[in-house]
């Protein structure tokens, strides 16, 4: 075998082992340079969350607090009953809605990716179409809230993220890079397409389907917009729609301390980072959770069997 | 910080102001009557329970619900305590209930409009210049005409507000909203830091018009570090004086400040207020009073706090000095420097619309004349329950605090915007200093000029294209209003571009309708 | 490869020899089901939740040629033809802001999926798993942080007064530049900003296509003697087309429409940058934020929506020329 190969490799394997090296070295100095270049902003977000936002103004922002003040979070937590009930709320919406999405997505990708499905097209194109075109968000209040009666109810904060027409588009391309002798094969086994989807295409697919589902989680976690138009009640509100009507409000303090006697003094930027930490938090808890699904060589098992 | 920010936020409502009376709309909405909307499906809001059926209205029926929106800075706890203890004196005294529904002031805007663009039903709702806007409301026929039910079913209240004040409140003479008594008058002028005015021996006796003031920056800028400013400013065109001070007719909008001799409004570069305002400016900035470039408006509030200018220009008032005080720590001076007038801008800036589609209309006119002469009743929504929210601190000058144990981060109810509900002049004081306030303000709001433009409000909708074109040309010269555009080169290039995008057709259509508005008054 | 249509292809000659037209139907309708059953009810959940929450609403694109009065309803407002659509192509700055979005959305795809790939192939050369893990995470820690947030960093960097950057320049003995009133730097300024924010979620697309690559193919390319960038240009890249189309395709549908909290908060809406930054969607907000005219607001989506598929259809149909699998529809 060796003397076959040599004769068509122009290379020497010494040579692939200093560019590989080299290229290495090279590889992880860009990548810790992108990394850090991500990482710093985030540590001086923290180290803004903690600062008063006099020392912000005057000398800058740090990596280091430049005094240690954490006005910005006894400000935004105070009320810690409300806090926790939102982040229950949060937690709730993000852990049905993202499973419940990612498997509504992935089957239609999936039926999307199957060349004998005659209106695959007709699907595809009926679910690009949404990314384009929108009624608005008055009709969509008036479906929501008169129709559907959807108003201050968990269910209205779930409905946004369970079919998104780009995620499904791009899992449908994840589904197409499955090799085809699989899928065939299964069916020749007799395995119905249901079967074949849970059994042996869902397994094969963790890294697609984890993108997809990583970035339903964080849509769920962040959405601040539906509840802005569709919940009316404190105990319904999610962290981040609560963080978002408190560091808005601010605006706001000025005119009703002008008018009434009581000064409220909000800390408006040091509230905005600290809001950053107190919902990133959570994200980055579970991320590791995630990343454990995008691994290689999932597919390599499967065929070898 | 507060006044400065308060002066941002005045500014804001003059700039709002002026562009909602422009916004305004009129006529057409007095008479139609609604047809029956594409969207109205039967509502079962949380609103009128029993009462949805007209009929339901006299006092032998159950009570009517009335369901209130209104804005808040936060979620209180205790709202539904201070609801229950209103609705018992509403139960008696009007036969009616009331449903609180306070909505974070974040989101009021978008949320009303969702409500009224869609007909959800409702009976009544917060309405200003700045939130919840007044004029589209009008213009969407959102509110009910009060103009003879404020007169017939709340006499006490209407009474209480001085005749010309209604008018500012008018579209296409009718009165769509009930105002909240407050400060009505944009005072505008001048403070500074007391340490630097100290320093640099300002002597507000000499002082009657801005230019006085420029020994004193000049001082300012030789004698104090670069990252002391003379007059601060920012990049949404805080630290200007063109809006109030030249500018006592202003019904708002950039294009048409200005009233000439025949009640006309014309383009601002032909008023001599307004190039002198700007020439000022810009000698200024050239002086270096300014500094190198401006603050970002979301720092402008830090940096006033950290002390970083000596001077701001904005809305002044009696008592201002050491609401500067608490929010600074430092010490100020300061003076008005403008005439005493009247706006609608800040006339309309706090109001209480009846929803169209209320089924209790008699019901909400009698709460709006109790809320604003049922002083125990006013106070209760304001600052919630004797006892429990508040106590007296001293009844004879009606002045209360927090309870022991309670603050204001603690407190279960402490929305802490009186006025927002009703006449504020009704309100206990928070604060011993305060005391007097009211009187005070009462006094200038009822010696105030009132502006030759008050309750005339333009109806853009013929001319909504070039409006919204002339807007965004104006936006881009925010920074002239602080000298940071060059005035004298930037001018003939402003003039042309705002009337190629329809300058004079807009006027042409504001002198219109102002005709017949006069001819109508 | 093998098509999957062998699968099926015994059944389908098997009626050509039917006589009777029942048996025919029956067997076509069989045929039929099993092609397109199981498929037509999994996609069902997704086009029945696309059905109620974006196609019932859509009537109200209607809004765009009318003027909507509330109490009128949405049906009952008179019609305007395309007066909503006027202040979009009236003003002296459509040329301008139609520009701007063009070229500085061009600029994101080109740089964006470039940088992507390539962080993503690098990303999926990393050997230790703990490096890799600490590279994806820190990556992804600017999609957190929102526009105005952003902005104030941008504002930190790039300040006269106490601008990190210009702090940084002073020390080579040179002049404090105004960053906010030099229009030309700011495509610049706005393609790195772009690239640093979504650079970790980007190459999260092509990574899950790599990490998915069966290994032994680049076995094979070794074997037949490919450096690793023949490695990744014959074996990776294949891979990665279909989603690059996609992720282009997507892109040129929204070409017309700017990210408005990027325009916005990082440039701080400042006018002296307008001639570069001034983009459609900052332009609309300058003109109608005072004006409450849902009418003329939902002119500027329906014209961003039509150009965008416009443009996205002609596309797909060029693509679908040169390799049917490969486009969007």
């Amino acid at each position: 075998m060796s003397a076959h190969m040599t004769t068509f490799k122009p290379y020497s394997d010494t040579w692939y082992k200093v560019t590989g090296l080299v290229g290495r070295i090279v590889l992880n100095v860009i990548l810790i340079t992108i990394s850090v270049a991500c990482l710093l902003p985030f540590i001086v977000v923290l180290a803004a969350s903690v600062s008063s936002e006099k020392s912000l103004v005057t000398q800058g922002y740090s990596i280091f607090p430049m005094d240690f003040n954490i006005q910005a979070y006894r400000y935004l937590l105070v009320d810690s009953e409300q806090v926790f009930q939102s982040y229950l709320i949060s937690l709730v919406v993000t852990a049905i809605g993202s499973p419940l999405g990612l498997l509504i997505m992935a089957l239609v990708s999936y039926a999307m990716s199957r060349k004998q499905f005659r209106y695959r097209k007709w699907v595809a194109f009926y679910i690009f179409f949404t990314m384009l075109f929108s009624g608005g968000l008055v009709p969509s209040y008036i479906l929501v809230t008169q129709y559907l009666k959807l108003k201050d109810t968990i269910t209205v904060l779930i409905v946004p993220y369970l079919a998104v027409g780009g995620w499904i588009l791009i899992l449908r391309t994840y589904f197409r890079d499955l090799p085809e002798e699989l899928l065939d094969a299964a069916r020749i086994d007799g395995c119905g397409e249901w079967r074949t989807f849970f059994t042996i295409v869902i397994p094969l697919s963790t890294p697609g389907l984890a993108t997809i589902g990583l970035f339903a989680m964080l849509a769920y976690w962040n959405d601040w917009f539906t509840p802005l138009l569709y919940i009316e009640q404190p105990q319904l509100y999610p962290i981040q729609y609560l963080l978002y009507t408190i560091v808005n409000n601010m605006q706001f303090m000025d005119i009703i301390s002008q008018q009434a006697g009581l000064r409220v003094d909000p800390p408006r930027i040091p509230a905005r980072m600290a809001m950053v930490a107190l919902t990133v938090g959570p994200i980055l808890l579970a991320y590791p959770f995630v990343q454990r699904y995008f691994v290689r060589g999932i597919r390599l098992g499967s065929l070898k069997e | 910080m507060q006044a400065k920010q308060i002066q941002v936020t005045r500014r804001d409502f003059l700039k709002l102001a002026a562009a909602s009376a422009v916004a305004g709309v009129v006529a057409a909405c007095g008479g139609t009557t609604p047809t029956p909307q594409a969207t109205s499906a039967p509502q079962p809001t949380t609103a009128a329970k029993a009462t949805d059926t007209p009929q339901a209205q006299p006092t032998s029926a159950p009570a009517a619900e009335l369901v209130y929106y209104y804005g808040t800075r936060a979620n209180f706890k205790d709202i539904s305590l201070v609801q229950d203890e209103m609705n018992k004196t509403l139960k008696d005294k009007i036969g009616a209930t009331i449903q609180l529904n306070p909505l974070d002031w974040s989101t009021l805007s978008d949320k009303m409009q969702l409500k009224n663009a869609s007909g959800e039903k409702y009976d009544m709702a917060f309405t200003s210049s700045w939130a919840n806007p007044y004029y589209p409301n009008v213009k969407n026929n959102v509110f009910l005409d009060l103009t003879d039910r404020l007169p017939n079913g709340a006499p006490n209240y209407w009474k209480q507000i001085k005749p010309g004040a209604w008018d500012a409140a008018k579209v296409g003479g009718k009165l769509y909203a009930a105002i909240n008594q407050q400060t009505w008058t944009p005072n505008f002028g001048a403070a500074f830091q007391k340490k630097l005015a100290d320093k640099y021996k300002l002597d507000w006796s000499s002082v009657s018009k801005f230019e006085d003031l420029e020994p004193t920056w000049d001082a300012i800028v030789k004698g104090e570090a670069a990252d002391m400013r003379a007059i601060e400013n920012d990049d949404a065109g805080h630290g200007s004086i063109w809006t109030a001070y030249y500018n006592s007719t202003n019904p708002g909008y950039g294009l048409y400040n200005m009233v000439d001799k025949n009640g006309h409004v014309t383009h601002e570069w032909d008023s001599q207020g307004w190039v002198a305002a700007y020439t000022l400016v810009g000698k200024w900035n050239k002086a270096g009073y300014y500094g190198k470039e401006p603050w970002p408006a979301a720092d402008f509030a830090a940096q006033h706090k950290a002390g970083k200018g000596a001077s701001f220009l904005h809305n002044q008032k009696p008592g201002g000095e050491a609401e500067e005080k608490q929010i600074t720590g430092f010490e100020w001076t300061s003076k008005i420097l403008s005439k005493n007038f009247l706006d609608t801008g800040t006339l309309i800036a706090t109001m209480i619309g009846v929803n169209k589609q209320t089924t209790a209309p008699d019901a909400c006119v009698k709460y709006l004349e109790l809320v604003n002469t049922d002083i125990p009743l006013y106070n209760l929504l304001c600052f919630g329950i004797e006892g429990k929210h508040w106590v007296w601190k001293d009844k004879g000058k009606n002045v209360i605090g927090f309870p022991a144990g309670v603050n204001a981060d603690n407190s279960g109810y402490n929305p802490n915007a009186d006025w927002e509900y009703g006449n504020q002049f009704n309100a206990y004081y928070t604060d011993a200093t305060k005391v007097g306030a009211w009187e005070a303000t009462k006094k200038l709001n009822d010696e105030a000029t009132p502006s030759p433009l008050l309750g005339f409000a333009f109806d853009q909708t013929p001319v909504k294209t070039e409006v919204a074109q002339i807007t965004a040309v104006i936006k881009e010269y925010i920074l002239m209003t602080i000298g940071f555009i060059d005035f004298n080169a930037k001018l003939p290039e402003y003039k042309s571009r705002v009337t190629s995008a329809g300058g004079d057709k807009v006027l042409a259509e504001i002198n219109k309708q102002l005709d017949t508005w006069r001819s109508s008054k | 490869m093998s098509t999957p249509r062998s699968v099926v292809r015994p059944l389908s000659t098997s009626m050509t020899g039917t006589p009777s037209g029942r048996e025919q139907w029956s067997a076509r309708w069989n045929h039929w089901v099993r092609n397109n059953g199981a498929p037509i009810m999994m996609s069902l959940p997704a086009v029945l939740v696309l059905f109620i929450f974006a196609y019932l609403p859509m009537f109200g694109i209607i809004i765009a040629f009318k003027e909507y009065r509330f109490d009128k309803g949405i049906l009952g407002s008179d019609w305007i033809g395309l007066t909503n659509f006027r202040f979009l192509f009236g003003s002296d700055v459509a040329w301008r802001i139609t520009r701007n979005t063009l070229v500085m959305n061009l600029l994101f795809i080109v740089t964006g999926t470039v940088t992507n790939i390539g962080v993503a192939l690098m990303m999926n050369d990393v050997q230790g798993k703990l490096r890799a893990k600490f590279y994806q995470s820190s990556m992804f820690l600017p999609h957190f942080l929102s526009w105005v947030v952003v902005g104030y960093f941008a504002f930190a960097f790039l300040s006269i007064d106490n601008g990190i950057l210009n702090k940084v320049l002073s020390t080579f003995g040179i002049a404090p530049v105004a960053w906010y009133r030099e229009p030309d730097d700011w495509p610049a300024i706005l393609v790195i900003v772009t690239l640093w924010k979504g650079v970790g979620y980007g190459s999260l697309f092509y990574l899950a296509i790599m990490l998915g690559i069966n290994p032994e193919f680049y076995e094979a390319a070794k074997i037949d003697g490919a450096g690793k960038l023949q490695q990744v240009w014959y074996v990776t890249m294949p891979h990665l087309v279909p989603v690059m189309i996609i992720l282009t395709l997507f892109a040129v549908s929204g070409i017309f429409r700017a990210d408005f909290g990027l325009f916005f908060n990082v440039t701080r809406d400042q006018a002296m940058l307008y001639p570069t930054t001034d983009v459609i969607d900052t332009f609309v907000y300058r003109a109608l934020r005072q004006m409450n005219d849902l009418g003329m607001s939902a002119a500027a989506g329906v014209y961003q929506s039509v150009v965008g598929f416009v443009l996205v259809v002609t596309v797909n149909w060029l693509v679908r020329r040169f390799d049917p699998d490969k486009a969007l529809f």
